[in-house]
């Protein structure tokens, strides 16, 4: 019936087009973010800045067997009872192939560059900090609460996704996914769970 | 003229189609969503296994029957016989308007502990209805944050159909300071403090993160979940629930 109408549907080609340019960008806009799931490529990162004062990037991590992802903030209590987790973490696999790496996406004042420095001295990070300022690096990982880890295996496939262990007071964890699936994958097994839901503080995204 | 007008027409009703499909996809997949079992073939060994779950004393863990209201809003229920206020909550007695206020206010509020099969049970309960969770914790700063907007919702369209019901996840040794801010919220609805782990209540119902407001359909299913309180109204409406 379409083809039969040249002008008309040129026409109402025209007017959709144009009215769908919006509706496109309030689509992205208010897209849910999905985590990417195991055995996807991991998404790069490109010169984010970090407390350090120096750019990041991935590639950076060529020589790394694993590369472990926090996305992580200055200001959700719950993300905060990781921190020393992580700097242990991060302590005690340095010597075996393994980087970690945190990466905050939030924008409030409170989780700017300053603020973070201020965080990561008060707290000993013994991990680089990252502000992903335009939040296209958490949104590609499909990064949705603080802390949401991703384990990104030597062809930087994501083996895991999700939380880091499963009980926000230590003493509680009874499983620790993050510190499992780098251990399998040091010692080329299969990763035991790849799998979890994240939990914690939504990321705030704009 | 006229055909290119319906062709536009038609193309409009195509495009705010899709777009409704593209935004809330967790709404429009409900074989997606999450199900809340009806315990229907735990319910014989339910009371045994309620039994058994509890280890701590009686007393300190208020039951699923319905809660006594409180007179103060700062003793957990069945907690009664502890001691002094918590220092944290002096006020009431150093100002007569607030004097004034409590009075013409009553403290019903009440944060009842339930574990994860009575909270299944509870949700069964209300088979028939809908029912929109609010689901935070303390830590949860947003939670905080968007609770007056959850109780505004509440207070304007809880009915007969339509049950609102507040979730914490917070640790039980955070009872009292959980309660104080339900009190302060003056969350007289059902609240109840899941002792259990987040991690496997987030399994069952599919979300991540805090905060997290639900909506269990009819039959017992999650049929919503968004992190942001203004996407709960209009999917009310939509389920023609208001």
């Amino acid at each position: 019936m379409h083809s039969q109408m040249g002008p008309a549907k040129s026409f109402s080609r025209v007017a959709l087009w144009a009215l769908s340019l919006p509706l496109a960008f309030v689509l992205i806009a208010h897209a849910a973010v999905t985590p990417l799931g195991p055995g996807t490529a991991a998404p790069t990162w490109k010169e984010l800045p970090g407390i350090d004062g120096a750019k990041h990037s991935l590639a950076d991590l060529d020589d790394a067997k694993v590369v472990v992802v926090a996305f992580t903030c200055n200001t959700c209590p719950f993300a905060q009872s990781y921190e020393e987790r992580f700097s242990t973490f991060a302590k005690k696999y340095a010597d075996r192939g393994v980087e970690f790496v945190a990466i905050n996406c939030n924008l409030d004042e409170d989780d700017l560059l300053p603020a973070m420095k201020e965080r990561a001295k008060a707290q000993g990070f013994a991990f680089p900090y990252l502000h992903d300022a335009s939040q296209s690096v958490g949104r590609a990982f499909g990064a949705k609460v603080t802390p949401h880890l991703y384990v990104l295996d030597k062809d930087r496939k994501i083996a895991y996704v999700g939380s880091f262990d499963d009980a926000r007071k230590p003493e509680r964890v009874t499983k620790e996914y993050v510190v499992d699936a780098v251990e399998a994958l040091l010692s080329g097994k299969e990763v035991p769970v790849a799998k979890t839901r994240a939990t914690g503080c939504s990321i705030r995204y704009e | 003229m006229i055909r290119n007008v319906r062709i536009l027409i038609s193309g409009l009703v195509l495009l705010s189609l899709s777009a409704c499909g593209k935004s809330e996809p967790a709404a429009q997949k409900p074989n997606e969503a999450g199900t809340v079992k009806a315990p229907a073939k735990d319910e014989a060994v339910a009371p045994k296994k309620e039994e058994k779950a509890s280890s701590i004393p009686a007393a300190d863990r208020p039951t699923l029957a319905p809660p006594a209201p409180v007179a103060t809003t700062k003793m957990p229920p069945g907690d009664a016989s502890k001691t002094a206020p918590p220092a944290t909550k002096p006020k009431a007695t150093d100002s007569s308007a607030e004097k004034g206020k409590a009075a013409s206010k009553p403290a019903d509020v009440v944060l009842q502990v339930v574990n994860e099969k009575e909270f299944d049970q509870f949700l069964a309960s209300h088979k028939g209805k809908y029912v929109v969770i609010d689901a935070w914790a303390l830590w949860c700063i947003q939670c905080r944050q968007k609770f007056p907007k959850y109780m505004e919702l509440a207070n304007k369209k809880a009915g007969e159909k339509l049950v609102f019901v507040t979730a914490n996840f917070d640790d039980t040794d955070q009872q009292e300071e959980a309660q104080e801010f339900l009190a302060e919220q003056e969350s007289e609805l059902k609240n109840l403090l899941i002792d259990a782990s987040i991690a496997k209540v987030q399994e069952k119902f599919k979300f991540e993160g805090l905060p997290q407001y639900l909506i269990i359909g009819p039959d017992g299913e999650v049929v919503f979940r968004t992190s942001e309180i203004e996407n709960v109204a209009p999917k009310l409406d939509g389920f023609g629930v208001n």
